[in-house]
């Protein structure tokens, strides 16, 4: 039997050459148009909002809680986002049944997880560029500070991450026990338990993580204990490397056996095993709509309902949040507003599902041609969780008991969500056939901006 | 073996289509599926299927919607794990040596996927690379496929642009490359023009002809009858019945078309 050697390094060079030309190729045309705009809105925002953030900075707590929170952004999108890059790749059926070696594949997946992650640094950019360029009343060092804490969670915490979702994605292939299925409870099939788990796990440890690299970090920068810095710098890119060659390894030998499993439990269990349920959240809105846009909301509140199950999760998680918002802490009711706009926004985005992974374009072309009523539909239904995430909103801030507050949450709140829902749907159509495209694009802008009017306030 | 073919390929003598000798039972499988079973929860989707394949042989699967063929193609391509049962591929087990069953396999899936943004050419170059095919026999190899099913004008397109029949030629023409001893073809007729469907049927004829086993799941059951050395009828997730070249023969003499035969052996199933 005439056996070729698994060609490796050719492997990966030759998929780099690809993801290029599919890169440029992708942005051609108004997308590259509207993806420059996006970006050099998003750039000279942060420019401009850099220095004003750090202006308002004075103290070391005041600067260290603001990179906290970049930080904490960027390792809650990282952690989770990881995830759908090994796991979701939009190729995945292509290549399951060509001869890839494992580890070819993960330093594919690996370098698009990067390059996809690597925008997340740029709030921190921004306000070390502000910390740089101003003279305000920041201590010394913050600039660095700013910009070394959260890239130095984003070299160990990614790879982390990464690590974390092979092994949980290597536990498919065992037998279920005892505590997988305490752990699955009712919302995931019990052998998939700790797939769930693991971004939460991974986000944990960028956490934990990164509150050593701000002590160190504090002290070597802000307290001019430079002995310090190395260390750090090099701890970090350590645990990145060690995670990266663990979860290299775990790539190379099982990749193959992970993802065809993964396939197979993707399912929600109440879809696998008692048939789909008849109604989902969000349905009865349909009685408020004209009758023609019915089967068009019903589609697509369905197929999002079904795809999306954490969004209902992340909705209530962001009342807990909004809460906390509420109570405490300046201009709590625009903070809610923006914590909102971050949620709608980046979080719970339907329009470029609906134009991506649930799109149908077989049977928009084949079905009589409604298009305004479909777009009506299409509106309603991606407008319902946020809608939610807008009442809990105005309720938190009820909470205090401060009705001026309350009617600010409840005024801008629906500006900005009626004009978010409006422009994803139009990006979304522009992008039609590039939605996972588009739809980062539009995520980091959003996150951006977000960020910069945090900041502000 | 004084040949510079690869082993694999034994080559027949012979006429390309006919009946498998007993000749056969020397020749070692290009093939071997062993007692595959394979449940999603509730559901027996492949319940002890037992097949061989040898070189130079087109084995046509048939069967109700639903009866198990796909699922038995994604186990034997490595895109799905079976229950149990153990699936070699020139003698390469798909769980134990992915790699080598992977490129001993071509494969021509039922839903076509590929890169849209890559032209048909680029799509072949990156396919070869990964079946470990050198530069210069990697060129050679996709300027003759792509001749031979005539998407050499459309070869620097890129394929969101092409037709379902053109992304399925090169779908197949991605399968050819590399000589791989078997080719599994799922519903490959499918979406193809008259002559584009003879092309294929001729590149069928050809390959079995140097010797590649092929496995070709349809429902054109009148294309199975004259092309098959046999023909596999599976129905809930079994092999309910086994017709070689004799018995395809035997059976159209007495009139009755692989059609009936069909209906006649799946009352059951929907
Ligand atoms: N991922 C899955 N999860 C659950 N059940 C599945 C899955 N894939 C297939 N099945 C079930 O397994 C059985 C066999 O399906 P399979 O796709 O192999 O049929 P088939 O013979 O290819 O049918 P067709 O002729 O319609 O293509 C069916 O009952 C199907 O519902
Ligand atoms: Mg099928």
């Amino acid at each position: 039997m005439k056996t070729v050697p698994a060609p490796t390094p050719s492997v990966r060079r030759a998929f780099l050459r690809a993801r290029w030309r599919m890169l440029t190729r992708r942005l051609r045309g108004p997308v590259g148009l509207v993806a420059v705009l996006l970006v050099g809105l998003a750039v000279f925002g942060l420019a401009y909002a850099g220095p004003a953030l750090a202006a308002g900075l004075a103290t070391e707590v005041q600067v260290r809680d603001t990179v906290f929170w970049a930080g904490t952004l960027a390792a809650l999108v990282f952690s989770y986002t990881s995830f759908e890059v090994f796991f979701r790749a939009p190729d995945a059926r292509l290549l399951a049944a060509l001869p890839v070696p494992g580890a070819a594949r993960f330093d594919d997946l690996f370098v698009r997880a990067v390059l996809l992650h690597l925008p997340l640094l740029l709030p921190a950019a921004a306000l070390a560029w502000g910390f740089a360029t101003s003279p305000g009343p920041h201590p010394p060092g913050a600039a660095l500070y700013a910009l070394l804490v959260p890239t130095i969670q984003l070299v160990f915490g990614l790879p982390v991450a990464i690590c974390l979702h092979l092994l949980a994605g290597r536990s498919l292939l065992g037998q279920s026990n005892g505590l997988r299925k305490v752990l699955a409870g009712a919302s995931v099939p019990d052998d998939a338990a700790l797939l769930v788990y693991a971004p939460a796990v991974g986000l944990l440890a960028t956490l934990v993580g990164g509150i050593f690299v701000d002590l160190f970090l504090r002290d070597a920068l802000m307290r001019q204990k430079t002995s310090l810095l190395a260390p750090v710098l090099l701890g970090g890119l350590a645990i990145g490397v060690w995670a990266t060659v663990q979860a290299r390894k775990i790539a190379a030998t099982s990749l193959h056996l992970i993802l065809p499993r993964f396939g197979e439990v993707d399912v929600p269990p109440p879809y696998r095993e008692d048939g789909v349920r008849k109604v989902v959240p969000g349905e009865g809105l349909g009685r408020f709509l004209p009758p023609a846009t019915l089967p068009y909301f019903l589609r697509d509140i369905r197929q999002i309902r079904r795809r999306h199950r954490l969004d209902r999760v992340l909705v209530l998680g962001f009342f807990v949040a909004a809460l906390k918002l509420a109570h405490g802490g300046p201009a709590p009711g625009w903070r809610v507003v923006i914590a909102l706009t971050l949620m709608n926004g980046v979080f719970i985005v339907s329009a470029f599902r609906l134009r991506g992974e649930l799109a149908s374009p077989w049977l928009d072309r084949t079905l009589p041609d409604n298009r305004r009523m479909a777009a009506l539909g299409r509106l309603a239904a991606t407008a319902h969780h946020p809608l939610v995430a807008l009442g809990l909103a105005t309720l938190a801030a009820l909470t205090t008991g401060d009705v001026g507050s309350a009617a600010l949450v409840l005024g801008a709140g629906l500006g900005l969500t009626a004009a978010l829902l409006v422009a994803s749907d139009r990006l979304a159509e522009l992008g039609r056939g590039r939605a996972g495209l588009t739809a980062s694009l539009w995520r980091v802008a959003i996150a951006s901006l977000c960020l910069i009017a945090g900041g502000l306030v | 073996m004084t040949t510079s073919k690869p082993a694999d390929h034994a080559p027949q003598s012979g006429l390309p289509l006919a009946p498998a000798s007993n000749g056969q039972a020397r020749r070692t499988p290009a093939l071997e599926i062993r007692g595959l079973a394979k449940r999603f929860r509730a559901t027996v989707a492949v319940d002890g299927v037992d097949l061989d394949v040898f070189p130079g042989e087109l084995v046509g699967l048939i069967g109700p919607n639903g009866a198990g063929k796909s699922t038995t193609v994604k186990i034997l391509t490595g895109q799905l794990l079976a229950d149990r049962g153990q699936v070699r591929v020139g003698g390469h087990d798909v769980v134990g040596d992915p790699l080598a069953a992977k490129r001993a396999t071509g494969y021509v899936p039922q839903e076509l996927e590929l890169y849209p943004f890559l032209t048909g050419r680029e799509l072949l170059e990156l396919v070869a690379t990964i079946r470990g095919l050198d530069a210069t026999t990697a060129q050679a190899a996709i300027d003759s496929l792509l001749e031979r099913f005539r998407l050499t004008p459309a070869a620097h397109r890129m394929t969101r642009e092409y037709s379902e029949g053109m992304a399925r030629k090169l779908s197949i023409c991605a399968a050819l490359l590399g000589n791989p001893p078997l080719l599994v073809l799922d519903e490959s007729l499918n979406g193809l023009d008259p002559r584009a469907a003879a092309e294929v049927k001729a590149v069928i004829r050809e390959e079995l002809a140097r010797g590649t086993a092929i496995v070709l799941v349809s429902h054109i059951l009148d294309v199975l009858e004259r092309l098959c050395t046999r023909v596999v009828l599976i129905d809930q997730g079994r092999v309910v019945k086994v017709l070689d070249r004799a018995a395809l023969d035997a059976l159209s003499a007495t009139g009755t078309t692989l059609e009936t035969f069909f209906i006649e052996n799946t009352g059951g199933a929907s």
